[in-house]
């Protein structure tokens, strides 16, 4: 049997559409992902959602339904500004609004949605070393759900101050704006990769302690701890970390 | 007269467009301006390869590698059905990168004549053709061990319709522009050497139902079908086209470039032992 070009190009039509249109009438066509996560096949949480399965296609109402955690407890976790629509918001555009992070090295992603959301429900999930959570994740867990000693270690080592990174789309920070500028003691003392250490002695840290936790002399004061971290070649984080702690301390005292 | 058969060209254009389309109006759809009665499907979910590449991890988890869906899948078996009974036409009258190469290639006709096509030494040729074998097994290989599409990273096709989203990776960019200048001296550079789609399809070839053949009591022997094949296989040659490279394209057959009537044709029949 011979066949002409044009009754090929007509059964390529049909094979196309047509199979499109048969899978579409068996519910086959998807072209998203469900925003189901894959379950458990085994073990004692068989038949649950697995978090590792989240995917930064998810908006933060899907993970709300599939692992029933309240939205609002997702929401805060992840410091989203105020008018955000949760149901429109997806896991991947956290590295939007935390760009300014990611260009610092760490990144808060869908990686951080799936280790938030198996710590609060405790399931076993293999914590990838360098996942971020915010610090405000960080509480939540550890008000909320039961994470293991070594959990918490990780958590805390790896909580990030972030409101300072959404600051433009924050309105907590703009509240935050409006006290300073009717001279309040403000709570806005957030180190970020332009922080000098002006501003950390502006703040009231001294020079000592800042001195005690570089293991040097403070350098010159307009200098950005960042850059100061990238002469010397040292990480920024944990020195971060540190200094944010004298920050924070600052306001308890 | 011989007419000129057009009618693949249109269909190529169609699918290079609707693609396209398609590609523009999923960027469109997340600022919320999609064109309405269009999909707005990302290319993965359309591309038929992502069938191949997420079937280890479906058949034994029920799952999908990350960014593929089920339509992927649903695509692929009406390829492999269009496989089996007409060889590759997906890569041949459907895949845009093809087409674009195709086009591309029209140009380096003009500039090279007849020398177009055969820089290539024949030895290394005929070596390079099982490249992409090569390439079909590491890409299903690591896409099966880390669940994961990193063939996007080298993908000149994604490049090709997602350029201008930034998201990109500079590797597939720099594909992309190889195989564009390739497809000045060679046609289809990436068909033939690397793509492992059209190395998964061109199995088919082996045992598809419709074929080439050629009419050796009618030919006259003049060459031209095995000058004109893109995929440059000897059609003079044989009798019947079993090269794991033809793309169904038709070029060859008394419809397009053999002067004889009803000499190279595409059809059934014909036994494996026959050449
Ligand atoms: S010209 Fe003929 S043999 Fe060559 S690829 Fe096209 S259909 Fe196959
Ligand atoms: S083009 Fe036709 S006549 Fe010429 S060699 Fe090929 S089959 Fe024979």
């Amino acid at each position: 049997m011979k066949i002409k070009s044009g009754v090929l190009g007509i059964i390529i039509f049909l094979a196309i559409f047509g199979g499109i249109a048969f899978s579409s009438s068996l519910g086959y066509w998807q072209t998203e992902s469900s925003k189901e996560p894959a379950v458990y096949d085994s073990g004692e949480f068989e038949g649950m959602p697995n978090p590792g399965d989240i995917r930064g296609s998810y908006s933060f109402s899907d993970v709300s339904e599939a692992f029933g955690i309240p939205i609002e407890d997702l929401t805060m976790a992840f410091v989203l500004p105020e008018d955000t629509d949760p149901g429109e918001f997806k896991n991947k555009d956290l590295e939007l609004i935390y760009e300014n992070l990611k260009e610092e090295g760490t990144e808060i992603g869908n990686g951080s949605v799936k280790l938030f959301v198996a710590l609060y429900l405790g399931l076993p999930y293999e914590i990838e070393e360098g996942t971020f959570l915010p610090l405000e994740a960080v509480a939540i867990l550890k008000e909320k759900a039961e994470p293991t000693e070594e959990q918490i270690e990780y958590i805390e080592r790896n909580g990030i101050e972030v409101r300072s990174y959404n600051a433009e789309e924050s309105p907590a920070l703009e509240m935050d704006d409006d006290a300073k500028t009717s001279g309040e003691e403000t709570d806005e003392r957030t180190i970020n990769g332009k922080t000098t250490f002006a501003d950390l002695l502006d703040w009231g840290i001294t020079s000592e302690s800042i001195g005690k936790i570089l293991g040097t002399d403070i350098p010159e004061a307009g200098l950005s701890i960042k850059d100061f971290c990238t002469q010397k070649g040292l990480e920024f984080l944990p020195i971060k970390e540190e200094l944010q702690r004298e920050a924070d301390a600052l306001d308890q005292g | 007269m011989k007419k000129t058969i057009k009618i693949r060209a249109y269909i190529q254009t169609f699918f290079f467009l609707l693609i396209a389309a398609i590609s523009i109006n999923h960027g469109l759809e997340e600022s919320g301006q999609g064109i309405p009665f269009l999909s707005a499907a990302s290319l993965h979910a359309l591309c038929p390869f992502g069938g191949v590449v997420t079937l280890y991890q479906t058949i034994t988890t029920g799952t999908f590698v990350q960014k593929i869906h089920e339509s992927a899948l649903a695509m692929l078996y009406s390829v492999i059905v269009l496989s089996v009974l007409f060889g590759p036409v997906f890569c041949g009258w459907v895949c845009p990168l093809g087409t674009l190469q195709e086009w591309i290639g029209k140009l380096g006709k003009r500039i090279f004549k007849k020398r177009y096509n055969r820089f290539m030494p024949i030895f290394i040729n005929s070596k390079l053709r099982y490249l992409r074998y090569l390439v079909l097994a590491w890409v299903v290989y690591v896409t099966a061990k880390s669940g994961v599409l990193l063939f996007v990273n080298v993908d000149p096709y994604y490049a090709l319709f997602n350029f201008w989203t930034g998201e990109v990776a500079l590797s597939a960019l720099a594909i992309l522009a190889l195989t564009m200048v390739g497809a000045l001296f060679v046609e289809r550079p990436w068909c033939k050497y690397t793509c492992p789609f059209g190395a998964f399809l061109g199995i088919f070839n082996l045992f598809r139902i419709f074929k080439i053949k050629r009419e050796t009591s009618t030919c006259i022997d003049c060459g031209a079908c095995g000058k004109a094949c893109p995929m440059n296989i000897r059609v003079d040659k044989n009798k019947t086209v079993r090269d794991h490279q033809c793309i169904s394209c038709r070029i060859c057959t008394s419809e397009e470039v053999c002067p004889i009537p009803d000499t190279v044709e595409f059809k059934t029949g014909g036994g494996l032992s026959e050449n």
